[in-house]
């Protein structure tokens, strides 16, 4: 909604600085996007005519226009090549020295060698239209000569563009924001609505004898008030309309429509006219629309409508979507002679629904279904009469048909001194509260009770319908920023709860091992789960989509970190990022089947490139690099019972053979780490041997939430080191071994750790070195060689039988 | 012969001798020379046999100075050789400090965490708890709840995206606000970050996705007075001593009265500046009181209790905070961009 300062100051007198009006509006709670003066860049044009016009000796396209700018000032030479000039014309000029809106200085200049001194100017070169203009914009003969463009065009004005909440539904018309402005800033003014009055045409007789209302569902139009202007001539409105609707930002048509435009921007109730000749019989029916029903809008669409819709209709068609848009069988055209004024009020839900169905948003559906003033309907109705019978021949019809099957009952509300106190934090009297009401419009009746009031609901504010509503207004007057500031005291104490510690502390252990934390979008495409190979997971295409997405790029919701993350390493990787390490925690979500919630659990994921540490020269050093973070985040949680064991048939978007499920307990797959697999990497730009890993983040709270820290006492005996060094066949997972050993060393193995592995030169081929340093320790006494001597040798007995493994060098 | 002169000429050549030696090794060989078996002192010890028994204990006496102070000698000065010899092996040891450290590569948050985190931190000093919901949410909740039914123009303040019928992306972290009521008797208070969706193109000021804190504080006798108070407070933390706040009326469906809070502008401080579309104000987060038909609706006594709640767009935080000119690069992750915090 967009305002006129000139306009407004027709209702309400008010002298405030543009500026100042502008932060009064929005701490009104009408908040000002932004303020426009029209005569923006202006200043300096003025009025001047065309005396004479001579030929330029030198250029067949140009002219010498022989400007005045004044009765006896001198004739000032403009070289122009626009085609429409001539003598006698009044123009906008700009001398020489005047700055032009484009921020141009004009200054004097020879064009083909003839000296120009000023500049006759085109529509858009004054910035009033955005295409180029033909030619210069003439003026009107009476024009004043050397007066202020500004002042002659009334752009001395300044548009005002509110941004209005629903609730101020009362301040979408001018005499609305006037008075908001009267109630808040300016009391001891009047509020200026329009004197009504014009002449009835007594010898038309009565409206009654020309029209018939008959109002069949009150529930979706309990009020409905039509009046007959016969005889109009449709043409162009008067300048002074058409330079309030464009301040409005309406666009002029034509006499009857602008009427109406401007009712609706003055008293914010929307208006139709019918071209009374066409509808049949004279007879108004206000009703449901069949299902099915059919009817060509004023845009030149056919709509279909439903049995929920209200329509208007005569004995025989639907003449307008009630409260939404016109007919086309009935639209004021310029054969229309009779005009039928409709002002109502309709029901706003249903107003929002149909508008909503139909997709046609209008000026008018948006006022009806914030509420209009059901009480002004008939003043609206009788405005519209005034201004269309002061044009050439209009006879007003005598009469007005009120249909108001269901009478407004004003809302009445019982509020306390006391309660406003208490919930504002301020101490206002009884009277204080009274007054603040009483200057907003509303009926304040004191009770029996202390302090205590009946306020009655003015049937312009729509949107105030009980106690909270109006100390929102008692606020609003005292001034939100006069109410103290206090502080509750709090009962309790700040907490995270475990799991959120949980959640900060594994990612400030990621970031201790060098992953940097990532956001990405969990709207995501499908596509890409594609070409990453994704879908052929199972759980990843669970897909929940969106049903009304923004586009294919933001249809599903994710169902894995994995896309996410994927696009972070690659887009960096392709602005020659030689590594990165990242890790994302977030919420990825499931489809359970129609109409189930779905599901949503929070993943931690992360990816690697860059690493060069050939760890255990396996060739995969983004995969060690990555398996030791979470390793050192396991042991960091306290997490002691997870493996990392080959992943042999599931997710193919990942290296065949450098893939792993993560488990707890051997039986529980929480997670998984892999390599992308090398064909998918090089489609999506991943440096080679990228690697992924994504984990059930509430499962890791859920197995480790309970463990706390406890101490042990330090052991003071010594500790008895043996190195193992095993041959056996390569196929055997180390892990295993690890596994084996630390079953057999028992309680005294302490320390268990591989330090080398190898193949090549002294192995036979098909198997594998593999070295440990065991460390061996008892809690209460000093081991002896004997002891540690029988352990060890039980283990490699254990490893011989089991795994064929041969101590090396035996 | 008079054996005491021996002595002083032993001594006087000793003396000169050790000034010359500059290794361990010639030192152990003055060490022969002169207090070996076969050396200068002991010569003398043999020699006694010839002298007069009354001069014996004289020479063996002097004999035996000498002894002592020659081996003093030595060991001064084999601690000055040694010294010497650590000195030469520290400055062969010698390093360039100058050379960098080994790289340990800390990972870095997220400027939207370092937001959440600092919001959350000041909320938990202040007796706040952090509750969470889920992102997929009913109408119910989202909405009906929220005081916002169907058919409402409230509904066009935010453009939803839906799932079906029932679910949708909540688009605002209010429906905590009602789980929480739900879940648990007043007093609440509590805080809700948490990612929200809404049907928005992404340009560089919007996004359909973003994150928002969610706060609500729920008590016998709350105030307006105690939510402009604790929104000061938050705001000083956020933003610094300095900054203005104002409190303006606005609209929100599950507040009233509701409350648009700006703060005077961080760049120019309130002159204006295209950062403030030249008001000298930002927004940084709608409040209000709970209207009393979410507390209803919510199970809660309306004319017992009252509270309030107020709603902070934390990728709008982070962009005011460090300077950054587009929500898009917040998505991004460029790792010069991440490594900026």
């Amino acid at each position: 909604m967009q305002i006129s300062y000139n306009w407004l100051k027709k209702y309400i007198d008010i002298n405030f600085t543009p500026a100042d009006l502008s932060e009064k509006l929005t701490m009104a709670g009408l908040e000002v996007e932004g303020v426009d003066y029209l005569g923006e860049g202006l200043d300096d044009i003025i009025i001047a005519r065309i005396e004479k016009i001579k030929e330029h000796p030198d250029a067949d396209k140009l002219v010498i226009c022989m400007v005045k700018t004044g009765s006896d000032t001198e004739l000032i030479p403009v070289v122009t090549g626009a085609p429409n000039v001539e003598a006698g014309q009044m123009v906008p000029f700009a001398e020489v020295g005047a700055v032009l809106p484009g921020g141009m200085q004009i200054e004097e200049v020879k064009l083909r060698g003839e000296l120009s001194r000023g500049m006759i100017c085109s529509k858009d070169e004054l910035g009033l239209q955005e295409e180029r203009a033909a030619g210069i914009m003439v003026l009107d003969d009476d024009a004043p000569l050397g007066g202020s463009f500004i002042k002659y065009k009334r752009l001395d004005d300044y548009i005002f563009k509110l941004d209005l909440t629903p609730n101020y539904a009362r301040c979408l018309g001018m005499i609305g924001v006037a008075r908001e402005i009267k109630s808040l800033y300016a009391q001891e003014k009047t509020l200026n609505t329009p004197p009504i009055s014009f002449e009835e045409a007594e010898e038309l007789g009565d409206i009654n004898d020309y029209v018939e209302v008959e109002i069949e569902d009150p529930d979706l139009c309990p009020r409905y008030t039509a009046r007959l202007v016969k005889n109009v001539q449709i043409k162009e409105s008067p300048e002074w309309i058409q330079r309030r609707l464009k301040a409005a930002g309406i666009r002029p048509i034509n006499n009857v429509v602008d009427i109406s435009n401007f009712v609706l921007m003055e008293y914010n109730q929307p208006l139709h006219t019918f071209d009374f000749n066409k509808i049949k019989d004279g007879k108004i029916i206000v009703r449901r629309a069949k299902a099915e029903e059919k009817m060509l809008t004023l845009d030149e669409e056919e709509r279909i409508l439903d049995d929920e819709m209200l329509v208007i209709s005569d004995p025989e068609k639907a003449v307008a979507v009630g409260g939404v848009m016109g007919g086309a069988n009935t639209e004021v055209t310029e054969e229309t002679t009779d005009v039928l004024i409709e002002s109502a009020y309709f029901n706003p839900v249903s107003i929002r629904k149909t508008a909503k169905k139909l997709g046609m948003h209008s000026d008018s559906s948006h006022r009806f279904e914030r509420g209009v003033d059901i009480e002004k309907v008939i003043e609206a109705n009788n405005r519209a009469c005034q201004m269309l019978a002061k044009c050439d021949g209009a006879r007003v019809v005598p009469g007005v048909i009120d249909n108001y099957p269901l009478k407004f009952e004003p809302a009445v509300i019982t509020l306390t001194a006391e309660r406003v106190n208490e919930l504002l934090g301020i101490e206002l009297e009884a009277a204080e509260v009274k007054e603040s009401l009483e200057r907003l419009g509303f009926t304040v009746e004191k009770t029996t009770g202390e302090g205590e009031f009946e306020v009655t609901v003015p049937s312009f504010r729509t949107d105030v319908e009980q106690g909270a509503d109006l100390v929102e207004e008692i606020a609003r007057v005292y001034g939100y920023n006069k109410i103290p500031s206090t502080r509750p005291i709090s009962k309790q104490r700040g907490k995270r709860s475990p799991r959120q510690k949980f959640e900060a502390k594994v990612k400030k252990l990621l970031q201790a091992g060098g992953l940097d934390e990532v956001i990405t979008y969990s709207l995501q495409d499908k596509k890409s789960y594609q070409d990453l190979n994704l879908t052929q997971f199972e759980d990843y295409a669970k897909f929940v989509s969106i049903k009304n997405p923004l586009s294919e790029a933001f249809g599903i919701l994710r169902t894995t970190l994995l896309p996410g993350i994927i696009e972070v390493l690659s887009s960096n990787a392709r602005r020659q990022g030689s590594e990165m390490a990242v890790f994302e925690t977030g919420t990825v979500f499931r489809n359970k089947g129609l109409s189930s919630r779905p599901e949503e659990l929070n993943k931690l994921g992360g990816g690697i490139f860059g690493q060069n540490n050939n760890l255990w020269q396996q060739g995969a050093p983004n995969f060690f690099a990555l398996k030791g973070v979470l390793e050192m985040l396991f042991n960091r949680v306290q997490l002691d019972k997870y493996s990392f064991i080959a992943d042999n048939d599931n997710r193919d978007f990942l290296h065949p053979g450098r893939r792993a499920e993560i488990k707890y307990d051997q039986t529980q797959t929480f997670g998984f780490i892999g390599e992308i697999h090398p064909e998918l990497a090089d489609q999506n730009n991943l440096p080679a041997g990228t690697t992924v890993f994504e984990l059930d983040l509430d499962f890791l709270f859920e197995i480790t939430a309970e463990k706390s820290y406890q101490y042990h006492k330090l052991v003071k005996y010594p500790v008895l080191a043996r190195d193992l060094a095993i041959v056996m066949a390569e196929d055997i997972a180390v892990g295993d071994i690890h596994q084996a050993i630390r079953a057999k060393g028992g309680s005294m193995l302490k320390g268990l750790e591989l330090f080398d592995i190898y193949q090549g030169d002294q192995i036979e081929d098909g198997y594998q070195s593999a070295a440990f340093e065991l460390k061996f320790q008892a809690e209460d006494r000093t081991l002896t060689d004997q002891e540690v001597n029988e352990r060890f040798n039980q283990i490699v007995n254990h490893l011989k039988e089991e795994y064929s493994a041969e101590i090396r060098g035996n | 012969m008079d054996l005491l002169d021996d002595l002083k000429k032993i001594e006087n050549e000793a003396e000169e001798e050790l000034k010359e030696v500059e290794s361990l090794d010639q030192l152990e060989e003055l060490r022969i020379k002169y207090l070996g078996k076969k050396g200068a002192v002991q010569s003398v010890f043999s020699k006694m046999g010839k002298i007069k028994p009354e001069q014996r204990p004289v020479v063996g006496k002097e004999a035996n100075i000498l002894k002592n102070k020659i081996q003093n000698w030595l060991g001064e000065h084999q601690e000055r050789l040694e010294k010497k010899a650590a000195q030469k092996r520290f400055e062969a040891e010698k390093i360039d400090v100058t050379l960098p450290g080994g790289k340990v590569e800390a990972g870095r948050s997220h400027p939207l965490s370092l937001v959440t985190k600092e919001m959350e931190d000041i909320f938990i000093g202040l007796g706040f708890e952090i509750a969470e919901g889920p992102e997929v949410e009913s109408e119910y909740y989202n909405f009906e709840a929220l005081n916002i039914p169907a058919h409402h123009p409230a509904r066009d303040l935010q453009d939803t995206l839906y799932i079906d019928d029932h679910y949708l992306l909540r688009t605002h972290t209010s429906p905590v606000q009602v789980r929480t009521m739900e879940a648990q008797e007043p007093p609440v208070r509590i805080i809700a970050p948490g990612r929200v969706y809404r049907s928005d193109e992404l340009d560089a000021s919007h996004s359909p996705i973003f994150h928002q804190t969610e706060g609500l504080v729920i008590d016998k006798g709350i105030s307006f007075s105690d939510l402009k108070g604790s929104i000061e407070l938050i705001v000083e933390a956020l933003f610094g001593k300095d900054r203005d706040v104002r409190f303006r009326p606005s609209y929100f469906p599950f507040t009233e009265p509701s409350a648009e809070v700006d703060v005077s502008c961080i760049v120019c401080g309130g002159e204006g500046c295209p950062l403030c579309s030249r008001t000298g104000w930002l927004e940084i987060m709608g409040a209000g009181m709970v209207h009393p038909n979410v507390l209803e609706m919510s199970g809660y006594n309306k004319n017992v209790y009252s509270g309030f709640a107020f709603g902070v767009g934390l990728d709008r935080l982070a962009l005011l905070k460090y300077g950054i000119d587009d929500i898009r690069v917040l998505y991004e992750n460029d790792k010069r961009f991440l490594h900026q915090f």
